[in-house]
């Protein structure tokens, strides 16, 4: 019997989704000897022609990671949507949008005056911007279109399955091949891995007290956290119990607190709304003036809030510009 | 999903309300009087005038009400609106968890009192007198209470066997009683209708008495029991008539033993054993400061410096006879370092001891030094009868006391003459105030407020919306003295007798309910919750249903969803918002105690409002979701307001300050976002504030 033929792609992503695929270890070679791969561009030389003369759905499933904000990206999204029968989001930016998620806090040019102007370490004396097309001598270069919004992939093609995490665990990931190898697998659209939020299985969370409630919020980087205690408890933010778990702790075992990268359970749309409201409920003073200074010490609520989800939100990106 | 709508008399003319094939609309002229028949499981949407006056109407169903007459009709806005905001309780009503009826069985019908003062005697004499069964829990091995220790009751001075002795009387005639002294409730299990108690008994000692009095002969420890010396065996004359052992003092020489007519057992044992009650009675009584914390006065430090109930027994069994004696009021009450409030009963306390002193020994100089006295109703002339009689007030906070050449000096400003003065004196009173014994209330998980265990039926801040079967009397709430203590026993008595008339109670107040798939025990809820309704059983959370009041508060706080508030789930309120906010629109969500009242009464009095605010009705500020603001953002709200009761006035105690604190954030967030921070607003809006909203919704509207 034919291997199934399995693509693996990257949007706008830190390449972090593929070194977890080589954390697979020796793992990865059962995987190698069960499929046969038709795309991976970090590691295997195919040309987007070739997946363009492919019958439609004759790839078994792709798994594309990071963020979609660029033509091309949107363009292979697409492309492997058409030629896969799975398509799976495959860690935190292609789920949720990510870290590159966080850049909708600004627009194209707003970053690309940044990136090629402001910055110290840039000299661009004569204002040169990326273009699209660039006339030369050589003929016309091109270059793909860079959207003002980062969007997930599910808000470009249709998604089957989430693989979350950033990046996501060996663990978890050798599980959903597997079950896509044996074809057991989960209602179209879940996130594969548990449907209750970290707490459940944080070893600290039994050092929590049952009333929860803080009169600081205090930064990680301003404490040296005790690593038997609930970060909470001590008034540091963690997003543990807004937050998929299944990660295995890793975070915690290294004495940080959640940040969110296997995003909301099942019921809720917009994490960084649920988990301020949830921080902001527990906040023990009873003095508005008091509540405001504790408010404001919340430092860039964005980043922290929706450090992984921006593009997955309600509102998505920052409005008016 | 049935549709009902009036037209209030024609006067809402309502034409071509179509909402699709699942939803039936109906129309009646005159709702209140057709009065149609709604069964109480379904969902419907009923559209007419204002929730207030039909909820009343219509109580217990699950109903989302939409205001077409004070929000459409009497501000003058156009009848179109009337399907926008239909449509959206539709959205709504499709996706909440309806209200499961709640049925409290009343399966006993006695009752636990806890306590032996005259607030437990009260109810429990009152209670068996009405045939309701009695367990009476006291922990010490006398009844009395704090009233026992005492020599005599404010105003007038009688002692306090005046008062005791007959109501003791009157309740030993009662046949349904059970003492249980030395005892305590260690633990309490189960809920209205049916508690499962264990109690603790410490051995009383004496087994069999004949009273003759010998063992206290022979007895070698002295006791300094608050100023009267006593033995380590010794007896109360109140009740029961038998002696006990003070194990705390005793040092088992065996003396009592030898001479006892009856029987004495030295052995301290602790017995366990459980009792079953429908409902309990709190009348623990109230438990003095200590004193000795307000170190300026030197109580423990200066020979002489006395407490009032120290002083009172004193004089009166004429161990002390001052010459010169000065009372500082206040003494660590409305103190910032001390207790922040007012005891209420210790100026009279104060008065009571500087009448006593007078009684006994007329030619003692007495000052009572205090910021203000605070002798409210009749208690002036009790007051002026002392300044008569020569007792020397001075208006100040002593800063403190000091020994001087073998006499106390209290050092003091008198406000009245601007001086700092110096008064010398045999002894100093140190007029404390009270501290509520919370052992009980602990045990039950009820919430204090502040210091004291308030939030429930029958004491200040109580809510009747649901059965319950924990009532207080008596000083256990709040410190209070004899008459007002046996005022509030028969409340509580009545509040038993009122319950135990009914077998089963069926409410449909919505609870919060808890979705165990979902629910990570992250113990983000348990302490928002304002009724202490939420807690870890077996390693799952749980809602009392008993305490929960439904106000909506942990379902927000919940990080996950898993608490959902039954007909208010956050979820139904986002569909209601996606359905009816358009863009431009100004949303309202507003609290049904206050601020949707204020749009009531706008609509009576005319203050008209543009018609693209739209208002919708939420439990309490504190139901309110960022992301139902983020929702009516995204549909191009123009603003989000949100209406909640002023600080420390929330029905639910603190869901106004849970929403400042998530307003706050969110304006943050928002501004981040490129909105203006305004763009959502927290006010308090009080119930007949229409000028308010109305100024508001219009600045939000510009």
């Amino acid at each position: 019997m034919a291997k199934p033929l399995v693509a693996f792609y990257w949007c706008a992503s830190c390449g972090g989704c593929e070194e977890a695929v080589v954390d697979l270890a020796e793992d990865i070679l059962k995987v190698a000897d069960a499929v046969e791969f038709r795309l991976w561009p970090v590691a295997l030389d195919f040309k987007y022609a070739d997946v363009e003369a492919m019958p439609d759905k004759s790839i078994a499933v792709s798994f594309i990671n990071g963020a979609v904000r660029t033509e091309e990206q949107e363009h292979l999204a697409k492309l492997l949507r058409q030629k896969s029968q799975l398509v799976i989001a495959f860690g935190a930016c292609a789920h949720l949008g990510g870290i590159p998620g966080l850049a909708n806090v600004a627009n194209k040019n707003e970053i690309f005056e940044t990136a090629y102007k402001l910055t110290r370490s840039t000299a661009n004396p004569k204002g040169v911007y990326p273009q699209t097309v660039t006339e030369t001598e050589y003929g016309k270069l091109k270059l793909p279109e860079f959207f003002d919004t980062v969007k997930t992939l599910d808000q470009t093609v249709e998604v089957d399955y989430y693989l979350p995490g950033c990046a996501p665990p060996p663990d978890l990931i050798m599980q959903g091949v597997t079950a896509i190898l044996e074809g057991k697998l989960p209602p179209k659209g879940s996130v594969l891995t548990v449907e209750k939020a970290l707490c459940e299985t944080c070893e600290r969370n039994k050092s929590k007290p049952d009333k929860l409630m803080i009169k600081e919020v205090k930064r990680i980087s301003e404490v040296i956290a005790d690593p038997e205690k609930c970060f909470l408890a001590e008034g540091i933010i963690c997003l543990g119990p807004a937050t998929r778990g299944g990660c295995g702790e890793r975070c915690i075992n290294a004495n940080m607190p959640c940040r969110g990268c296997f995003g909301p359970t099942k019921e809720v749309k917009d994490m960084g709304a649920k988990f301020l409201s949830s921080l902001a409920s527990i906040i023990d003073v009873d003095d508005e003036k008091e509540i405001e200074k504790i408010a404001e010490s919340v430092l860039d609520p964005i980043g922290l809030f929706y450090m992984y989800s921006l593009p997955s939100s309600i509102l998505r990106r920052k409005q008016g510009v | 999903m049935r549709v009902l709508v009036c037209t209030c008399k024609d006067k809402i003319k309502l034409t071509n309300l179509d909402l699709g094939p699942d939803v039936k609309i109906e129309q009646y002229f005159d709702l209140c009087k057709e009065k149609p028949a709604i069964d109480s499981d379904e969902k419907v949407v009923i559209a007419g005038c204002s929730p207030n006056l039909l909820e009343t109407l219509f109580p217990n169903l699950n109903c989302e009400f939409v205001n077409l007459y004070e929000h459409i009709v009497l501000i003058g806005h156009p009848i179109e609106k009337a399907r926008d905001l239909i449509a959206a309780a539709v959205e709504k009503m499709k996706v909440v968890t309806p209200i499961k009826a709640k049925i409290f069985t009343i399966e006993k019908k006695s009752v636990v009192v806890i306590g032996g003062g005259v607030a437990a005697i009260e109810v429990a004499s009152q209670l068996a007198q009405n045939g309701v069964g009695v367990d009476l829990v006291e922990r010490s091995p006398f009844l009395g209470g704090t009233v026992a220790q005492l020599d005599r009751l404010y105003p007038e001075g009688t002692p306090y066997s005046h008062t005791l002795m007959p109501q003791i009387a009157k309740m030993l005639e009662s046949k349904n009683i059970n003492y249980y002294f030395n005892t305590e409730a260690k633990d309490i299990k189960g809920r209205i209708g049916n508690y499962d108690i264990t109690l603790q008994t410490c051995s009383r000692g004496v087994i069999d008495c004949t009273h003759c009095g010998k063992c206290v002969d022979v007895c070698p420890v002295e006791v300094d029991d608050a100023g009267k010396m006593r033995k380590a065996i010794y007896y109360v004359p109140t009740y029961p008539d038998i002696y006990a052992i003070d194990f705390n003092a005793c040092t088992k020489c065996g003396e009592c033993v030898k001479v006892c007519e009856g029987k004495i057992e030295l052995e301290d044992k602790i017995a366990e054993q459980n009792i079953d009650a429908g409902a309990i009675v709190i009348a623990s009584g109230l438990n003095w400061y200590d004193v000795d914390k307000v170190t300026e006065y030197g109580y423990c430090r200066l020979p002489g410096v006395m407490k009032t109930l120290e002083f009172e027994r004193a004089v009166a069994s004429g161990v002390l006879k001052p010459k010169k004696v000065v009372i500082i009021y206040c003494a660590g009450s409305r103190d910032a370092n001390h207790l922040p409030y007012c005891s209420k009963i210790c100026c009279f306390l104060g008065l009571k001891e500087a009448k006593l002193v007078l009684d006994r020994y007329p030619e003692t100089q007495v000052y009572v030094v205090a910021m203000d006295m605070r002798s409210f109703g009749t208690f002036e002339y009790f007051y002026n009868k002392l300044r008569e009689k020569g007792v020397t007030f001075v208006k100040g906070k002593p800063s403190e006391v000091i020994k001087r050449n073998d006499s106390l000096v209290v050092r003091t400003e008198d406000l009245y003459t601007n001086e700092l003065l110096e008064i010398e004196a045999d002894t100093v009173v140190l007029s404390a105030g009270f501290v509520p014994d919370t052992a009980t209330f602990d045990k039950l998980g009820i919430k204090l407020n502040g210091d004291f265990p308030v939030l429930f039926e029958n004491a200040d801040l109580g809510n009747t919306a649901l059965p319950r079967g924990i009532f207080t009397a008596g000083a256990a709430t709040f410190p209070a003295g004899v008459a007002d203590s046996l005022v509030d026993a028969r409340k509580a008595a009545f509040s038993v007798l009122n319950l135990f008339r009914q077998d089963k109670i069926e409410t449909k107040q919505p609870n919060a309910v808890i979705n165990e798939d979902l629910c990570s025990i992250c113990r983000m809820c348990i302490g928002t919750c304002p009724y202490g309704a939420l807690s870890i059983v077996e390693e799952k959370l749980k809602v009392n249903e008993e305490l929960c009041m439904g106000c909506g508060i942990c379902s927000i706080t919940c990080p996950v969803y898993a608490s959902q508030l039954e007909l208010f789930n956050p979820q139904g309120l986002s569909h209601q918002i996606r359905t009816l906010i358009k863009k431009g629109d100004v949303l309202a969500l507003l609290c049904r105690w206050s601020a949707y009242n204020a749009t009531d009464k706008a609509a009576y009095d005319k203050y008209l409002y543009p018609e693209n605010v739209k208002i919708i009705r939420v439990p309490c500020s504190g139901a309110v979701d960022p992301s139902h603001v983020m929702d009516a953002v995204n549909n191009g709200a123009k603003g989000v307001l949100i209406g909640g009761c002023y600080p420390d006035a929330c029905h639910y105690a603190r869901g106004n300050f849970r929403a400042k604190a998530r307003e706050q954030i969110l304006k943050q967030n928002l501004d981040l976002l490129g909105f203006s921070r305004d763009i959502v607003r927290l006010e308090w809006i009080g119930k007949d504030e229409a000028n308010k909203f109305v100024e508001i919704v219009k600045e939000m509207n510009k």
